[in-house]
Formats: C-alpha cells, sequence, structure tokens
C-alpha cells in the first residue's frame, strides 16, 4: 500500500463542509456596506430590507408596542451615522442587533414617568389581544430567551436565519428556542389554568 | 415538542403552529427605509480617507510653510551676524577698559552702541534682504485666516499644524546657535565678570 494512501486512511479527516450560503450572505453584507459608506441609498434600503424584522424582533422583545418602529428607523439611521466606526463589515447583522438592543435599553433611560398606555387600548380586534397577551408573557422570560423567541415565533425566522442575523452561534440559539418554548409554555400554562 | 419545528420550520408542531399564527399581527409589517440627510453620507465618504488622508494635507502644509520661514529667516540671520560681529567686540572692548579705571564699576552696563545704522553702511546689505519684507507679508497673509469657520477635523490640522512650525522653529534656532556660535551681543567678558563679583 503506497505511503500517501496509508496516510488518508489513517488521517480519516471528515471532509469539512464549508457553508456556501453563509459564505454568500457574508460577501453580500460587505458589498452592501462599501455600498452605503460610498453613498448608495439603494443599498441602505436593501439593508433594511434585510435586517428590519430582526431588529423589529429585539425591540418588539423590550420595548411597548407602539414605539417599536419609531425605535427601528432610529436604530437604522444611527447604524448608518456611524457606519466609519464599524470594524468587520461582515459582522454588520451583529451590530445592527446590538444598536437595536442599546437603544431599547436607552428607551427606558430616557423614558419619562408616566403611566404607559396598554397596547390592547384601541383594538377591538381579539386576535390582537391574544397576541398582546403572549408578547407579554414572552416579555417575562430571560434576556437571552425571549429575543430569541420573538424572533422564531412573531418574525417567522428560522433558527439558522437568527443565528447568521444576530451573530450568535447555532447552537446558543438553538438552547435559547428550546429552554425559551419550555418556559413559554409552563407560563402560558399557568395563565390558563389561572 | 417538535425540536425540528422549532428550528428550522420543517414537520409540524400544533403547539408552536397555534402560538406562530396568535403572533402573526406583531410580526414586521415592512415600513419605507428611513430617509437619510445627505451631510452624514458626505461625512461617511470623507471619514474613509483614512489616516495617510487625513494627515497627508497638514503634513504637506507644515513641510511648506517651514521651508518659507527658512527662506526668511536663514539670510536675515546671516546679514545681522556679519553686521554685529566686529562691532560688538570693539565695544566690549572699549567697556572693559572703563571698568578698569573704576573702583566699582556699575554691575551690568548696557553697551551704549546698539543701533546697527552705522553698521549697515560699513557693510553693503546684498540686495536679497530686500526681498525680506515681501517674504513676511506673505506670512502675515497666510496668519490672517481664523476668521474662517473651520470644522473640527481642519481645527485639529490647524493645531497640529502650528505644533509642526513651533519645533520647526526651535530645531531651527538650534542648527543656527551651532552653526553662527553664541551671539556675541548675549555674552559678558570674563573680565567685566571678574570686577562685578570684586
Amino acid at each position: 500500500m503506497p505511503d500517501s494512501e496509508l496516510t488518508s486512511q489513517v488521517f480519516a479527516f471528515p471532509a469539512r463542509e464549508f457553508p456556501a450560503a453563509a459564505a454568500a450572505t457574508v460577501s453580500i453584507q460587505a458589498e452592501l456596506v462599501d455600498r452605503i459608506s460610498a453613498g448608495d441609498e439603494e443599498a441602505f434600503g436593501e439593508l433594511y430590507r434585510m435586517y428590519a424584522p430582526m431588529a423589529h424582533g429585539i425591540v418588539l422583545a423590550r420595548v411597548p408596542r407602539n414605539d417599536v418602529d419609531d425605535i427601528v428607523q432610529e436604530v437604522f439611521i444611527s447604524a448608518y451615522e456611524n457606519l466609519a466606526t464599524l470594524k468587520n463589515k461582515d459582522a454588520v447583522g451583529s451590530w445592527l442587533a446590538m444598536i437595536a438592543r442599546n437603544r431599547a435599553a436607552e428607551y427606558f433611560r430616557r423614558a419619562r414617568p408616566m403611566d404607559e398606555i396598554p397596547d390592547e387600548i384601541g383594538q377591538d380586534d381579539a386576535e390582537r389581544t391574544e397576541a398582546n397577551e403572549i408578547l407579554a408573557a414572552i416579555r417575562t422570560l430571560p434576556e437571552a430567551y425571549k429575543e430569541t423567541i420573538v424572533l422564531r415565533l412573531v418574525e417567522g425566522m428560522t433558527g439558522q436565519e437568527i443565528a447568521e442575523q444576530t451573530g450568535l452561534t447555532p447552537d446558543s440559539v438553538r438552547v435559547n428556542l428550546h429552554r425559551g418554548m419550555r418556559l413559554l409554555r409552563d407560563k402560558l400554562g399557568i395563565e390558563v389554568k389561572r | 415538542m417538535n425540536e425540528e419545528y422549532l428550528w428550522n420550520k420543517k414537520g409540524s408542531d400544533p403547539e408552536i403552529e397555534i402560538l406562530e399564527n396568535a403572533l402573526k399581527p406583531l410580526r414586521f409589517a415592512g415600513s419605507v427605509p428611513p430617509r437619510l440627510p445627505a451631510r452624514v453620507a458626505e461625512r461617511n465618504k470623507a471619514s474613509r480617507r483614512g489616516f495617510f488622508g487625513f494627515w497627508l494635507a497638514p503634513a504637506f502644509a507644515a513641510v511648506a510653510v517651514a521651508i518659507v520661514g527658512l527662506a526668511v529667516y536663514w539670510p536675515a540671520s546671516r546679514v545681522t551676524n556679519i553686521a554685529t560681529g566686529p562691532e560688538d567686540s570693539s565695544v566690549l572692548s572699549g567697556k572693559t577698559e572703563v571698568t578698569k579705571s573704576e573702583e566699582r564699576p556699575a554691575p551690568i552696563t548696557v553697551p551704549p552702541v546698539q543701533k546697527p545704522a552705522p553698521i549697515v553702511t560699513l557693510y553693503k546689505v546684498p540686495k536679497r534682504r530686500t526681498l525680506r519684507p515681501t517674504n513676511l507679508v506673505a506670512v502675515k497673509s497666510v496668519r490672517k485666516a481664523p476668521h474662517v469657520k473651520l470644522t473640527k477635523e481642519e481645527e485639529y490640522a490647524y493645531s497640529q499644524l502650528m505644533l509642526a512650525l513651533a519645533i520647526t522653529s526651535s530645531k531651527l534656532k538650534i542648527v543656527k546657535d551651532t552653526l553662527d556660535g553664541p551671539d556675541a551681543r548675549t555674552m559678558v567678558p570674563i573680565k567685566e565678570k571678574d570686577a562685578f563679583r570684586k
């Protein structure tokens, strides 16, 4: 048996699968950032369409629903203004997620002491009321779980998409989804029993 | 709970599907991207010049001003040194004689002749000296620009330029002193020093 063949049998490493889809996404991200830096508003629109649901989900998990759209807009304007500070163009998703989290936290810092108007007011639709109740239950979950659960259940993203867009590892997302769903089911079950 | 459905929506899980359907009204509706200010786009473009783009212009300006300063300062200093040398030595020698005759000399006497007017008549100043005022005017005109409103970057570049000029000027002074030797006018003769101590 030739040496090379023997070596290949002894060191039989599994063929590493290169995530082609992820690589393509990465290059698209970098290209988008370059175009936006050059002043291309259309590219900014593409970035917005790509990441707005993610930013929306992250903000919705924390902030009253009526203010979510405004904060999402603020997130993207802030990102545009500070685009020069972005070091890794491929990580624009996780950078946007971080801005969204910071903006949501800032919302509570700058919020004036006033009674919050419940989301249900002005909405006769029973579906919306039900949605708000479930959302309220999700918001009581730990920080890491509620964000992932909102992105999965509200925004309809898959686990892989959540990982790619937020910069979390797929394993973390999987764990967050599993534990978050278990806690949510318990909470909703408790509410039903009461 | 169907883990596969929770992860990538493959298969089915009635419980999760119910939650998804209930939460659908809260989903991102797809709004128009925010309108961007043009000023920010310009700033983003400018900020991409990088380190060299930012420093190159002030560095060139500093070098240019240093060369102009050198061209003005160097000939002027040489002319004054040539002119004041012999005169000062004669003055100082005369002074020492005076102090010898007195018992208690004045602590420090300023040399009586300081004006270079007669010296100019003794030594013909080369024609290039007449160029100095025009050069100085040019330098002054450069300084008369602060009323222009500067951006932060420009203000920073201006301060760096001033610093570079100050450093260049001090270095030139050192070079000049090294080449010309110490200025005779600022020196006190040894004999005079001894007399003062007594």
